[in-house]
């Protein structure tokens, strides 16, 4: 029965282990980017994060996009690692398919949740 | 170790790990669990940030909190995280890639001798947040 | 203990009989140049008739008693009983999470299960041709280790994830499978091709190295599944190119 299943499987899973890769590499250079502008740039140190200092911050073009940019490909790369870690075990490679609709939904909900949740923050002073 | 300690995970007639698991098995480990940690931290910080965007007053008072000593260190702890899953994961990225696969430990080392820099410098950048400016 | 002594201690199970395994201590006379299985032969013959071990050739070549010897997997046949004197005891128990037909020999149905998968032999260009297929020694050497495989299940037993997957290929099955890809006498490619890259072919890999580790012939399959996945990703990318 498993031989069947393995036989007939028209899933490859080569895209999922490359774009993993790929969002990897990615990731190190975005992460480092939005940590260092939300803690280190044009910031003092000691002073900790406000409202305010989030809205002056995404008055730039520049963060928006690093921000919206490190939302997409992290929330990738953290399903897509949750996908494999699911996949390694028989309960859940049965049900593959059910896994990837789910993660899928998964992704796109806070996707857009994480679109939304920085609209107030945006073009408050003008900018 | 008891053959019977590890009957609900590994059904019931087995020696648990075998002591030839090295190097590589205890990389997996790690990369996986803090791989599971950060995706975790990822939602509390997207449920955080919504806190921002329903309620002003409420964040700020969050960050008030998170400003403590007690969450920097915390906070510091999963740079560390990241970094030895970013580390590690260059490793792997590096495996599929063919290179230092033969060599795969001493790759290892290498990767966390770059993660104990770059948590050292981490660890400075924050120390200020810890212990107060200069 | 006497100077001349070694005690074995060995995991018991009798499937039929037993709800648990249980461990058993036995003492065995030193010979010079003992080897475990010479010192599980001695507890079959002079002690306990009914203990159960696989074996067969007694030179490490045909992998059949491969087993967990003090803590790490290894070959019976193989290892010394001098090499392990610095334990009180050698604890001996089957291959890691294995289905136990009898004490230390292990059901391998799983295992050569997953091996038909890869289609363990070679499909040749036909017309076939009067003597024999011509392969130069340059084209011989990228498939000089996979082939000295000696099937022991060393490997697959020892892969966490061929523990939590039954669908994986395991280590053994997708090495040999590469030896048959870089075999230049091999016509299936894609078809090979095909099985590896599905989700429980080499995806399901993170490189733990354990097969490396455990493996008795010191062959390499964490190297082999990379191949392979690089072979797969490229076909991906640039398409099934026909062989020439």
């Amino acid at each position: 029965m498993a031989d069947k299943r393995l036989a007939t499987s028209k899933v490859a899973g080569t895209w999922a282990w490359f774009f993993q890769r790929l969002s990897a590499v990615l990731l190190i250079v975005l992460l480092g980017v939005h940590i260092w502008i939300t803690h280190f740039a044009d910031i003092d140190p000691e002073v900790h994060i406000t409202v305010a200092g989030v809205e002056t911050r995404l008055d730039q073009l520049l963060y928006i996009a690093v921000d919206y940019a490190l939302l997409a490909v992290v929330l990738f790369h953290g399903l897509n690692g949750a996908r494999t870690v699911m996949l390694d075990f028989d309960m859940f490679a049965k049900r593959h398919r059910a896994v990837d609709a789910a993660l899928f939904i998964v992704g796109v909900v806070s996707l857009i949740w994480g679109i939304i949740v920085l609209f107030p923050f945006i073009g408050v002073n003008g900018g | 170790m008891k053959v019977s300690s590890f009957k609900w995970l590994f059904g019931r007639n087995s020696e648990f790990w075998p002591t030839n698991m090295n190097t590589g098995m205890w990389a997996w480990v790690g990369h996986r669990l803090t791989g599971i940690l950060l995706v975790v931290y990822l939602f509390l910080h997207l449920s955080f940030l919504s806190q921002a965007s329903l309620n002003h007053d409420s964040f700020d008072q969050l960050m008030e909190t998170m400003a403590q000593p007690l969450f920097v260190l915390l906070d510091f702890l999963l740079v560390c995280a990241v970094i030895f899953h970013a580390m590690n994961g260059l490793r792997v990225v590096l495996f599929d890639m063919g290179i230092g696969i033969r060599k795969q430990k001493l790759v290892f080392w290498i990767m966390m001798a770059i993660s104990a820099v770059l948590v050292l410098v981490g660890f400075w950048l924050i120390s200020v947040l810890i212990f107060g400016g200069a | 203990m006497a100077e001349n002594e070694i005690t074995l201690k060995i995991q018991r199970f009798d499937p039929t009989m037993d709800s648990e395994p249980y461990w058993q201590s036995f003492k065995v006379g030193l010979k010079p140049s003992m080897t475990v299985l010479d010192a599980l032969f001695e507890v079959l013959n002079h002690q306990d008739g009914s203990l159960a071990f696989r074996f067969c050739c007694r030179a490490g070549v045909c992998g059949s008693c491969a087993m967990v010897i003090a803590g790490k997997v290894r070959l019976a046949c193989e290892t010394q009983i001098a090499t392990l004197l610095d334990k009180d005891e050698i604890c001996l128990s089957p291959l890691p999470h294995q289905k136990v037909v009898k004490d230390l020999a292990v059901d391998y149905d799983l295992f050569f299960e997953r091996l038909k998968r890869v289609k363990p032999y070679l499909v040749g260009k036909e017309p076939y041709p009067e003597k024999e297929y011509i392969q130069l020694p340059k084209e011989r050497v990228p498939i000089n280790e996979p082939i000295d495989c000696i099937l022991c299940g060393s490997c697959t037993s020892a892969c966490t994830m061929a523990w939590t997957n039954r669908d994986y290929l395991g280590p053994a099955a997708l090495l040999k499978s590469y030896r048959f890809l870089a075999d230049t006498r091999d016509t299936l490619k894609h078809e090979r091709l095909d099985i590896v890259e599905s989700e429980s072919g080499v995806w399901r890999c993170h490189t733990q190295f354990n097969c490396v580790e455990v493996c008795p012939r010191k062959l390499n399959p964490t190297e082999a599944i990379q191949r392979q996945k690089i072979a797969a990703f490229k076909r991906k990318l640039f398409g099934r190119k026909r062989k020439g």
